[in-house]
């Protein structure tokens, strides 16, 4: 349900927001249909056709890799530093485990994470930027000098000063990228609430006499979906290289799990000899970013979004 | 420009306090917020002597540790004693190496601070000549390769990029050394060629979002009609771009240039892990995984205070460079 009044209120800005209030009589057939059009419009636009279908190519690769892999990702299943053969088609790495069967296991934790990290710090941004940007006075003045100083902190530092005190792994990463990107969002969505607060409809709910929590989640909130939807695409696409990156330096996942990252970190001593381990992650991880990428360029595109653009984020 | 000039005398000596007091009061406010923050926080995880000393540690090791690091001290006794050393230049004594924190940085400081001077040098050298090209030709050859490029490098991490420059200048064509480790021996000139391929990952991680920002205000800029009147009076192309868009375009990507030093530090924190570059960046990430608090606190004091003044001179470099906001009489 929650969906309906994004996909209806998307015809170039907020301005048009009151046309989703008197939509809402139409059958759900003609929303199916209209939802299914507006799909074909997005996917005729080129980033977001190549995107999705890279993305959905990686997906595949990721959920069926480990049904199909010849070998357990953490067996050691010959001798090590093998090159390329029938037998192993990317040959094997400092332990003998098998290149091919590792690639195909580690997208998972790739691809998740960083979705995981997402999702938390939309939650936290969407509760704490939406109120602040509604209520004003002085819970907006303290919600941001808080984003302030933590974004006057570089997110390596701080995501470095974590796991100092708190060691690493997998949870606290999500954990801390969560914390450390939930600001960025909340500044944009505060943003964004600000030019949909002031319009008729919002008004007339509270003249309604309607709750706070009705009109900040059943009002605003469908309405700043775009934005939601682009800093949604653009998050994923830096949590993705971020987390990436944290697992690369080896304050992330950690071995022997097969994730990309973690495997371009066990290789990369030996790319001189055997650059296979070395390449076929990392050109994974780029495409994975590369089609997240064009999805959030379309999605700009499509809903004109300008917010992004004027916050320079 | 009289007038301007006078207006913003106005305003420099008018009741409210001056621009460059009410900046170095927040500033001083922000340094204090971060290390709240960043002390906190390792404060928050508890004693970490066992991280440290590992789990066979006994009961007397532990407590010699504690109290060797006054850790059985109140959070706020223990900040205040950490916060008054930090401003006398003392960052106390390291967890792992049991000297001074100082000492263990002070050798890696002047390597990364020149790796880091390459990269921006880099950085700003590419992306602005690129993005003004771009956007004065829009829609050219120029622009659309300028995207293209700029797109694909934007798609891949630190890491990746750092793997690819390694493959193809240091084990394909020979010219440069595949490690930095060669930085730590000799003086600076034995060692230059270990910069290079790090500075280049680092600015390869910033020059496309510089060239994007730098295109798209040179694109507005090219659409107000003083520019176009300069077109129909016959002026040449360098001229137009340098003398008429440049100085219109620049302010938004000096903000833009300091603000991207954040970036910097993850680059180089990657880059120096990657090349084995002895800097403060792999200190950095060493530090954090053998739980080093006392090192890690003073690292990030350091680049957070870096981080913060230099957006501040940018800042002022904007005002100073944009003759709207001086005569606002900021």
């Amino acid at each position: 349900m929650s969906v309906t009044p994004v996909a209806d209120a998307t015809p170039g800005n907020t301005g048009d927001a009151r046309g989703a209030e008197g939509d809402r009589g139409a059958g759900d057939g003609g929303q199916a249909r209209r939802r299914a059009r507006r799909l074909r419009d997005f996917l005729s636009i080129p980033q977001a056709m190549v995107g999705t279908v890279l993305l959905a190519l990686l997906l595949a690769l990721t959920i069926i890799g480990p049904f199909v892999a010849p070998y357990p990702p953490s067996a050691i299943s010959d001798t090590p530093l093998l090159g390329p053969s029938a037998k192993h088609w990317l040959g094997t790495d400092t332990l003998g485990r098998d290149i091919f069967s590792r690639v195909l296991n580690g997208g998972g934790s790739v691809i998740l994470l960083p979705l995981l990290a997402v999702a938390a710090a939309m939650i936290i941004a969407i509760v704490v930027g939406l109120l602040s940007g509604y209520l004003g006075g002085w819970v907006d003045a303290v919600v941001t000098r808080v984003v302030d100083v933590v974004l006057a902190i570089p997110s390596y530092l701080l995501v470095l000063v974590v796991v100092t005190a708190f060691g690493t792994g997998s949870t606290i990463v999500v954990l801390t990228v969560a914390v450390v990107y939930a600001p960025y969002i909340i500044r944009v969505l505060r943003a964004a609430t600000l030019t949909v607060s002031p319009l008729d409809f919002v008004l007339a709910a509270r003249a309604r006499g309607e709750g706070i929590r009705w009109v900040v989640f059943r009002e605003i909130l469908p309405n700043i979906g775009p934005t939601l939807l682009v800093e949604i695409a653009l998050r994923t696409t830096y949590a993705i290289m971020f987390i990436a990156s944290l697992s690369f330096l080896g304050l992330g996942v950690q071995p022997p799990s097969s994730n990309w990252g973690v495997m371009v970190a066990d290789n990369r001593l030996l790319l001189l000899v055997h650059p296979a381990g070395v390449i076929a992650p990392a050109l994974l991880i780029g495409v994975l970013a590369i089609s997240i990428n064009l999805i959030a360029d379309a999605l700009t595109e499509f809903f004109g979004d300008r917010l992004h653009n004027q916050l320079m984020v | 420009m009289v007038a301007a000039s006078d207006i913003a005398r106005h305003g420099w000596s008018s009741r409210r306090p001056p621009y460059v007091v009410r900046a170095l009061v927040k500033l001083a406010l922000t340094l204090l917020a971060i290390s709240v923050v960043v002390f906190g926080l390792t404060a928050l995880a508890g004693n970490p002597a066992h991280d440290i000393l590992g789990m066979d540690a006994t009961q007397s090791q532990l407590a010699a540790f504690t109290a060797a690091n006054h850790l059985n001290q109140p959070v706020v006794v223990r900040y205040v004693h950490w916060l008054a050393g930090v401003l006398h230049g003392d960052f106390g004594q390291s967890y792992v190496s049991g000297g001074s924190v100082w000492a263990l940085i002070e050798p890696r400081l002047g390597r990364s601070l020149l790796l880091i001077l390459f990269a921006w040098v880099l950085i700003v050298v590419v992306s602005v000549p690129a993005g003004l090209l771009a956007g004065v030709r829009l829609r050219g050859k120029a622009d659309v390769l300028a995207t293209l490029v700029t797109l694909s490098i934007a798609a891949f991490p630190e890491f990746v990029i750092g793997m690819v420059l390694i493959i193809v200048f240091a084990v394909n064509l020979k010219l440069l050394p595949v490690d930095s480790t060669a930085v730590s021996q000799g003086g600076l000139f034995d060692s230059l060629s270990s910069y290079v391929l790090p500075a280049l990952t680092i600015a390869l991680g910033s020059i496309p979002y510089i060239v994007r920002l730098m295109r798209a205000n040179a694109r507005d800029v090219a659409s107000h009609s003083y520019v176009r009147s300069a077109v129909l009076r016959g002026i040449s192309e360098p001229a137009l771009s340098t003398r008429y868009i440049l100085p219109n375009a620049a302010p938004p990507v000096v903000t833009a240039l300091g603000l991207q030093l954040a970036a910097l530090v993850g680059g180089v924190i990657v880059a120096e892990t990657l090349f084995g570059f002895p800097g403060i960046g792999q200190l950095l990430v060493q530090s954090a995984a053998s739980r080093d608090a006392p090192t890690v606190e003073a690292l990030t004091m350091m680049i957070g205070a870096a981080f913060v003044i230099i957006n501040l001179l940018s800042d002022a470099l904007v005002i100073v460079l944009t003759p709207k906001l001086r005569d606002a009489g900021r």
